[in-house]
């Protein structure tokens, strides 16, 4: 990949996280502080009937996937950048860039693979509560 | 004279040749109001050290030769006067980021290898016109402006030596070849756009810039090497979004007409 096209894409990364994390922030810990909209009726985010209601929803997984792809690829690509600048990265370039792509893309299947079975949890065990 | 102080000038002294390690001799130098360090080494060659190594020529600041590190920056030793560094002691080390050929002559042959590498020239897409020249390019004042004050390096190397990239990464192009990219990108007269691409947008290219503009603050010229370097970053995304334009600059429209002067 062209260096300005990595470069390019961790800025673009970084303003979406700016957005991702923000709605990540007012959803998790701040709708209590700001009260925007009614995103948590009862204020608790992190009990588990409000925990489940988000992770049914379609929206919310893909969300949780483009932020995790982003936090990644963001992290990666910084953490490369750094890396390469030692003296042992610049001489190890291609191990570096293997290491961090693998890892990234591990770590991406992962999470993705976690939102997704999150999903049929959250169905199963509103289903459990429904009765 | 009343007005003369001493000042304990401390130097680095290497040479690779006879010496495993680098040690540091100190000399007390007669310094009068207005002197340069350049004139304090002289004064030290001549009464101490007839040993002491450093480069210099044209001692005004034009040549770019006596590039140095004084009292922790990077700077010329003819342009800096010793009171104005310090009233109280000078310590001299060659510039960081090279090797040292001897005592405070760096070895500036990487970063002339780069400046090589970026194209440092005008490159026309027509080569035939360029080489069989049958007029000027007409340039405007405006069009001028684009790039004179990155055409005023001398390649010292003080922002090669003052780059924290250059520090930990020795294959970064570095501050003086890629604002001489940009000086020639902003040419109106240039299109060598392509033909330096690779170059600057490989690893420990142009992106490698962090932009912490320590190669601005001591570029002894006012070139603004990081100010070139974020320009030339832009006209990258914008090739990368297909939004590259740039206007070159055409023969002038007289060109091959006798002129005036020519008297006919
Ligand atoms: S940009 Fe400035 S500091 Fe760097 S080599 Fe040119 S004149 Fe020297
Ligand atoms: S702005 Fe870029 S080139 Fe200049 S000192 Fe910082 S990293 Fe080096
Ligand atoms: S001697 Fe020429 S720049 Fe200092």
């Amino acid at each position: 990949m062209r260096q300005s096209t990595g470069w390019t894409l961790h800025l673009i990364t970084g303003l979406a996280l700016l957005i991702l994390l923000g709605t990540h922030m007012i959803i998790m810990h701040l709708d209590d502080v700001i009260g925007v909209g009614n995103i948590n009726p009862d204020k608790k985010p992190v009990d588990w009937e409000n925990v489940t209601a988000r992770g049914k929803q379609i929206t919310m997984m893909f969300f949780y996937i483009i932020f995790l792809g982003c936090a990644l690829y963001h992290a990666c690509f910084g953490s490369r950048t750094i890396l390469l600048e030692t003296d042992f990265g610049a001489n190890n370039k291609q191990l570096i860039t293997a290491i961090v792509v693998i890892l990234g893309f591990g770590l991406f299947i992962f999470g993705t693979a976690a939102a997704i079975k999150f999903v049929d949890i959250s169905q199963a065990g509103m289903m459990v509560m429904g009765g | 004279m009343a007005d003369t102080r001493k000042i304990p000038f401390t130097i680095l002294r290497f040479n690779p040749e006879t010496d495993t390690k680098h040690r540091f001799d100190t000399f007390i130098v007669d310094v009068l109001p207005g002197m340069t360090v350049l004139e304090g080494l002289h004064q030290i060659k001549a009464r101490h050290d007839a040993t002491l190594a450093w480069r210099y020529s044209c001692r005004m600041g034009v040549c770019g030769s006596c590039g140095m590190l004084i009292n922790g920056r990077a700077t010329l030793a003819c342009n800096t006067q010793i009171l104005d560094v310090s009233p109280i002691a000078i310590a001299i080390a060659p510039l960081p980021n090279f090797p040292i050929i001897k005592d405070l002559v760096p070895d500036l042959d990487s970063m002339f290898q780069k400046h090589r590498e970026i194209k440092p020239w005008i490159i026309r897409e027509n080569s035939i016109e360029q080489n069989t020249a049958k007029g000027e390019f007409y340039q405007s004042p405006e069009q001028l402006v684009e790039y004179l004050q990155f055409s005023y390096c001398i390649k010292c190397g003080c922002c090669m030596a003052a780059c924290p990239t250059m520090a930990t990464d020795a294959q970064y192009l570095g501050p003086q070849p890629l604002a001489q990219a940009y000086r020639y990108e902003a040419d109106s007269r240039d299109q060598g756009f392509n033909a330096r691409k690779p170059v600057l947008d490989r690893d420990s290219g142009l992106f490698s810039c962090h932009y912490g503009s320590e190669c601005s603050v001591v570029c002894p010229k006012g070139v603004d090497p990081a100010k070139a370097i974020q320009l030339m970053k832009r006209r990258m995304l914008l090739d990368l979004f297909h939004l590259y334009r740039k206007k070159n600059a055409e023969l002038c429209p007289d060109q091959g007409k006798p002129s005036a002067q020519d008297g006919s």
